[in-house]
């Protein structure tokens, strides 16, 4: 109440002391005193009539900005334009920046979950029902009251068959959808058929599930069959609802899209007068002005655009082999490096197929002695020195060392563990053990013969060297090593989709993919084989089908899926933690199912000098933590120039 | 590609004139129009020099093995990106080659390295290798006369195994091109009518398709389980592909020329068969004219597999030629970090230039009235 | 005359038809689909992401799952009304992707072409009728060099060149100030000077080859018997040379632009790939490698509609120089 009036009269004092001249958009301004609450833009939209006054913009309770990092240095100017470019014309990189608007959010150490657009959630006492407040008087960015209509608005469509949603995976309990009521215009009811303890995490994890989930109804149902006369399919509602490509569609985001050059070749954002995130000091957020981002897809073209300073803060789409040519322009393109962390446990993992097609082949790589001896042929070192020029660690193939799962001293100290096993190169010892399990018989090449007389050859499925070079490189190093222990290697660069295909239908025998998890609940997938893919393609199709397809799980397979069944219905957080470090702990036991190379790959950003509080360190591998988006962006400021 | 536009232009200027010179052959006396063509051609000093050059790239990439001091997929960590290492020669020791010192860069953990004048490595001749291969030139300490990739690998050897792909793709490209384009010209001169007709909209269609695009898509559209030996021919094959369709319009033009000509009227009256009309008389009449048109071509079937190869769509590794190694070669980092990378370009140059030079110097052999 | 052009121009029509069929069967030739490709590269860049399943729904919206020939009507039909369907990638009307693109590269072309023969054709003349003479040879020399550089690789050096010597990196048609502004007299004077590298790299491998046809052209022409007969007459070299060889000298040129076209266009694809120029290559090499059907189908048809245009031109060039085609 107090602050309330206190905002209400600085505003007033603001505005009649309003002798300023008329501020041009690109202009930065000089005043960074705490009495501008807003945006000297949107102040000028205000005094002219346009907008709303701030007090009226922001919720009753708007979202603070947290900066719990190294790098935060102070509250920021209002304006200027941040130039920044990204690959993909799906904008991905840009939405990790600058479209994380979930209810539920992950914090910035991604230990724990924090308020968003909710303000608070919480389970009943069995987990069956999910009941989330939300916050009051947060708008569109047409000024539309944002309420609970939106989730219910999403939800409709996932049980229209018309439409291509469908209730996510995450939502069902036993292959049973949830049912959304809402009471009221800021109230969510979940409702599940059993326990669903995992949602609120779902709910915060990328920027694409709030991005489903928060629709805005008023705009949309123009385009709705079922509530325009002029649609009577989903057609052009599908168009207009991808928020990248339709700058009208009102949006959550600290800046909304303005302008899309045809094909999407540069994108325009502006900042939301409406948005619902505030500083330490109570005034609105961001503090940028304005984005210009623009789709640069050949990357030696990205390499000159960094070095002649044409970006102002680059997160994403920066390769680490122009690391040196980097840091030799920083003075003349004016920016520093921060070096960010991939989090990847194995960059790449080495995924050995546990149903492999061929019945000898696949009874060897359900032998752990075979698997450790081909860990043993991999030689780390050399992997690192080619492909990363030794910035990399070797190790084993674990997820991120940064996940939560590994806080507490058990954690850490068995993630250690978990790091180190397996993770020795020695040639002789490999020998030792192909021989101990029966491959000693040898052809007249030299090549290790099978138990069924053939040589012993296998696949390796290895990305083309245009697509990722470093995982082709290594490709030809593990050959190598396993040549050494007499093992034919094949290598297998298909071009495009062919990979991918191989891998969903299981009939690879060996393939390289990059590890990088944070959370296991969400992402079960590297550790728990629970979706057909990495390491366990059939194994997953069964758990994934209900049980319908794919390869009934045993041992130590069955094992795993039984305690990540446990995971999903257990309430308390701690005990969740300690069941994947079981898993983890079978994992190192009875493993290896996946080997590593080498991982925890440096990310550098680069920074101009006048671009200000970016966090000095972060995680940029795994993208279901919307890093940088869970820094809150939008507190990053440039200096008046 | 250039010179497709080359050999049209021949075509088209020279026809009246090789014309009379096939009359000619039925004439001339005692010396064969071969023998005379290759006297001519003797006095062109630019066009043996480019023969001599040409015959000897060809026999060091055929004898990579003898001539490269390295293996091309030798990986060697220590000594990645080696800038070119000088050959010095004294009295004393031969030739030899100075030591390596290699620091690292504190931040980017990059090797530099220098030269250390106080270790000296003689070249070894005719040794044998780890791999029992003979060895031109070796020696035992590092010796990258061109310096070294990304994984270590001597650049020198890489261009010279390289070769043998990259020199090969254009002959055998022409190759099979001439076959089709010749056979298929003929058919469609000899036999007319609807072969013609069928023959000659097929040339148009594939000559109105955009080479480099139809390049990209055929390359891209390879079969990805094929090994490198296999992509291999398949882009051989898809080179071949553009040129057969000129070069049987310019065979076909002869064969109608030709055809009805005294010589081959009198053959069919006769009784001889097609074939033998065809290869005994109509055949030999444009041999000079294919020479010379597979001379001009094969440049340009190497530029395409160049080109290519560095759009990623060629040749794969780990079979290497010199187009991969200019796609390794094009980042900003290499071209202003590791200049050396680009060299594969040299090679790529002069052999292009020789195979034009060679060309141009038959071409003005095979025609009397030139000079 | 007219019969003859009109003629001409209905045969293009069933190539073209036909072109469109092959190109479509080609693009299509790898295995899987664009959403098979779109998927795995964003798995390969971003790992694990669930909306990446969502994706797989599009299929149908696509129509990446009906039969090819339904594709393939689907989108020729779609020409008369002049819609060439829709990009995957850019997820926009094919339409509004590639005209500005088609225009950029026709200015490429076009003015490598101005470049070639303008450059080409004197030299020519001055290195024939000066031949064997020390200027002869030093062109001669330089021609086989120029024939001979691939042009991307040119295109590359220049770039790095440049961007040593000039901090300025080369690529692209415009600076930055006037990337995406309305025209503007100086953003067209800023594209000239983006223009001039791109032209002279796609121009210099033709540029060398004519000079050498058109040298050799005239050679064989001055030695002609007619020619001595002029100088017999006691007229003025130069006027022997450019009023009466030059003339006829040029003919077979004429035919050869149209061979130009082909190469001009395709030289500018690999060139513009390398320096990120906004035109049609870069665009058909991705479109190609993620099987974007649609896009990729309507740039190779646009391709061939130009190189038949030349082609054409160039025939009615000719049959206008020399009759005896005319009435074949």
């Amino acid at each position: 109440m107090i602050t309330k009036t206190l905002r209400t009269l600085s505003c007033i004092i603001w505005l009649s002391s309003c002798s300023q001249p008329v501020v041009d958009m690109d202009e930065i301004s000089d005043n960074i005193g705490l009495e501008a609450m807003e945006a000297p833009v949107l102040a000028k939209e205000v005094a002219e009539g346009r907008l709303p006054p701030v007090n009226e913009r922001l919720p009753e309770k708007p979202l603070v900005a947290k900066h719990e990092y190294a790098g935060f240095e102070q509250a920021g100017v209002y304006g200027g334009t941040w130039h920044n470019f990204h690959s993909g014309t799906d904008l991905g990189a840009w939405k990790m920046i600058g479209a994380y608007a979930p209810l539920i959010r992950w914090n910035w150490a991604c230990t724990d979950l924090e308020p968003g657009l909710a303000e608070s959630w919480s389970f009943n006492e069995d987990g069956t029902e999910l009941t989330l407040k939300l916050r009051r008087g947060v708008r569109w960015s047409d000024g539309e009251p944002y309420t609970s209509e939106a989730f219910a608005f999403w939800y409709e469509l996932c049980l229209d068959d018309r439409h291509r949603y469908a209730p996510p995976v995450w939502s069902r309990v036993d292959g049973q959808p949830m049912t959304v009521e809402t009471p009221d215009a800021y109230t969510i009811v979940m409702k599940f058929p059993g326990p669903n303890w995992l949602v609120p995490l779902w709910l915060a994890t990328g920027f694409w599930w709030c991005e489903e989930y928060n629709i805005p109804k008023h705009f949309m149902r123009r385009y709705h069959p079922d509530y325009s006369p002029n649609h009577n399919d989903f057609v052009a509602f599908e168009k207009k609802n991808i928020s990248h490509r339709n700058a009208d569609r009102p949006s959550l985001w600290p800046w909304h899209i303005t302008k899309i050059e045809k094909g999407g070749f540069r994108i325009h954002l502006e900042r939301n007068p409406y948005y619902y995130v505030v500083d330490d000091h109570g005034r609105q957020l961001p503090y940028i002005d304005k984005i210009v981002t623009s789709l640069v897809t050949e990357s030696q073209v990205r390499v000159l655009k960094v070095l002649a300073g044409d970006v102002d803060c680059q997160f994403r789409d920066i390769e680490l082999r122009d690391l040196s040519l980097f840091m030799e322009g920083r003075e003349q393109g004016d920016y520093h490096i921060k070096m960010w962390k991939s989090a990847a446990g194995a960059e790449p993992a080495v995924n050995l197929n546990w149903s492999d097609n061929d019945p000898v082949l696949r009874t060897l790589i359900r032998n752990q002695k075979f698997r450790k001896a081909l860990a043993l042929g991999i030689d780390r070192e050399k992997c690192n020195a080619i492909a990363y020029r030794g910035l990399l660690k070797p190790q084993a193939a674990t997820v991120s060392e940064e996940a939560w799962h590994f806080i507490d001293k058990e954690g850490a100290a068995l993630f250690e563990l978990w790091k180190n096993t397996d993770a020795e190169f020695n040639i002789e010892k490999g020998n030792r053990l192909l021989d101990e399990i029966g491959l000693s018989g040898r052809d007249e090449d030299g090549y290790r013969l099978r138990p069924d007389g053939q040589r012993l050859s296998i696949v390796l499925d290895t990305p083309a060297s245009a697509i990722i070079v470093q995982e082709n490189d290594i490709g030809l190093i593990i050959a190598g090593g396993w040549e050494a222990l007499g093992i034919e290697v094949v290598i297998f660069t298909p071009p495009g989709a062919e990979l991918k295909l191989r891998r969903d239908l299981g009939e690879f025998t060996i393939h390289l993919h990059g590890e990088a998890e944070m959370d296991l609940f969400t992402y079960p997938d590297w550790v728990f084989p629970t979706s057909p893919r990495y390491w366990h393609p059939k194994v997953g199709k069964w758990y994934e089908s209900g049980g319908e397809k794919g390869e009934e799980p045993t041992g130590v397979m069955k094992e795993l899926l039984d305690i990540y069944d446990q995971i999903k219905q257990e309430k308390d957080l701690q005990k969740r933690h300690k069941l994947v470090q079981e898993a983890v702990k079978l994992h190192i036991d009875k493993g290896p199912f996946h080997l590593g190379t080498v991982g925890r790959k440096p990310m550098p950003v680069i920074i101009k000098n006048y671009f200000h509080n970016v966090p000095d360190e972060g995680i940029l591998g795994p993208w279901a933590i919307v890093a940088p988006g869970i820094s809150f962006p939008e507190q990053y400021y440039m200096d008046a120039r | 590609m250039s010179n497709y536009i080359k050999t049209h232009a021949i075509s088209k200027v020279s026809e009246s004139l090789t014309d009379k010179i096939e009359d000619a052959r039925v004439d001339i006396g005692h010396l064969s129009y071969r023998k005379l063509i290759w006297r001519r051609f003797r006095k062109n000093r630019m066009g043996i020099m480019a023969g001599v050059i040409l015959i000897g790239f060809y026999i060091i990439a055929m004898g990579a093995d003898f001539f490269a001091p390295y293996h091309f997929n030798d990986i060697n960590v220590l000594v990645r990106h080696v800038p070119p290492q000088a050959l010095h020669y004294t009295w004393a020791d031969g030739l030899h080659v100075y030591g390596l010192k290699s620091t690292q860069h504190v931040e980017t953990l990059e090797l530099i390295f220098e030269t250390d004048a106080t270790q000296i490595y003689p070249v070894i001749y005719f040794s044998y290798d780890a791999r029992d291969q003979v060895r031109l030139m070796t020696s035992e300490g590092p010796m990258f006369l061109l310096g070294t990739d990304r994984m270590g690998r001597d650049l020198l050897s890489r261009i010279i195994y390289g070769a043998r792909v990259s020199l090969t793709v254009g002959i055998i490209g022409v190759f099979l091109s001439l076959i089709l384009g010749s056979v298929l010209g003929t058919m469609s001169g000899y036999f007319g009518g609807w072969t013609d007709h069928l023959i000659q909209r097929g040339i148009e269609i594939l000559a109105a398709f955009p080479p480099i695009p139809l390049w990209m898509a055929l390359g891209a559209a390879l079969p990805p389980g094929w090994s490198s030996i296999q992509t291999y021919f398949g882009i051989t094959i898809i080179l071949s592909i553009i040129s057969w369709g000129g070069l049987a319009r310019e065979v076909r033009g002869k064969v109608l020329v030709f055809r009805d000509l005294d010589y081959a009227v009198a053959a069919q009256s006769a009784g001889a068969g097609h074939w033998y009309i065809i290869t005994r008389h109509l055949l030999p009449g444009c041999y000079s004219h294919i020479i010379v048109v597979s001379t001009l071509a094969i440049p340009g079937m190497i530029l395409g597999e160049t080109a290519l190869s560095f759009l990623g769509l060629g040749i794969r590794p780990p079979m290497t030629s010199w187009g991969v190694l200019l796609e390794e070669a094009q980042r900003v980092t290499v071209l202003l970090h590791y200049p050396w990378l680009l060299l594969p370009a040299i090679p790529v140059l002069i052999v292009v230039i020789a195979f034009n030079f060679l060309g141009d110097a038959l071409r003005d052999a095979a025609d009397p009235y030139s000079g | 005359m007219i019969t003859y052009i009109i003629r001409r121009c209905l045969l293009a029509i069933p190539t073209l038809l036909i072109i469109s069929i092959i190109g479509f069967v080609i693009i299509q030739l790898p295995e899987g689909d664009f959403l098979d490709r779109k998927i795995q590269e964003l798995e390969e860049k971003y790992g694990d992401s669930s909306s990446i399943a969502r994706i797989d729904e599009l299929r149908e919206r696509y129509g990446l799952d009906r039969p090819m020939w339904e594709q393939y009507t689907t989108w020729i039909s779609g020409f008369v009304v002049g819609n060439f369907g829709e990009s995957f990638e850019y997820e926009t009307e094919v339409n509004d992707l590639i005209w500005d693109r088609l225009g950029f590269t026709l200015m490429i072309s076009i003015g490598s072409l101005i470049f070639t023969y303008s450059v080409a054709i004197p030299l020519g003349i001055y290195s024939a009728s000066h031949q064997y003479q020390w200027s002869d040879h030093t062109l001669t020399f330089f021609s086989f060099v120029g024939m001979s550089i691939p042009g991307f690789l040119l295109a590359l050096a220049l770039m790095v060149f440049v961007f040593e010597v000039y901090r300025v990196p080369l690529f692209g048609l415009f600076s930055a100030e006037y990337e995406g502004m309305p025209w503007s007299f100086n953003k067209f004077i800023d594209l000239l000077k983006h223009l001039w590298i791109p032209v002279i790299v796609v121009g210099l491998n033709g540029t060398a080859g004519l000079m050498r046809i058109m040298r050799g052209n005239l050679l064989d022409i001055l030695g002609q018997p007619f020619v001595q007969t002029a100088r017999a007459k006691g007229l003025k070299e130069s006027v022997v040379v450019v009023k009466h060889a030059v003339r006829i000298a040029i003919n077979p040129l004429i035919t050869i632009f149209g061979m130009s076209l082909p190469n001009i266009l395709s030289g500018s694809t690999i060139v513009s790939i390398v320096l990120g120029l906004p035109t049609v290559g870069p665009l058909l090499l991705r479109s190609l490698l993620s099987e974007d059907i649609y896009l990729a189908g309507t740039l190779l048809m646009m391709f061939s509609l130009l190189l038949i245009i030349g082609n054409i031109l160039a025939d009615i060039a000719l049959a206008w120089a020399d009759p005896r085609i005319r009435y074949e």
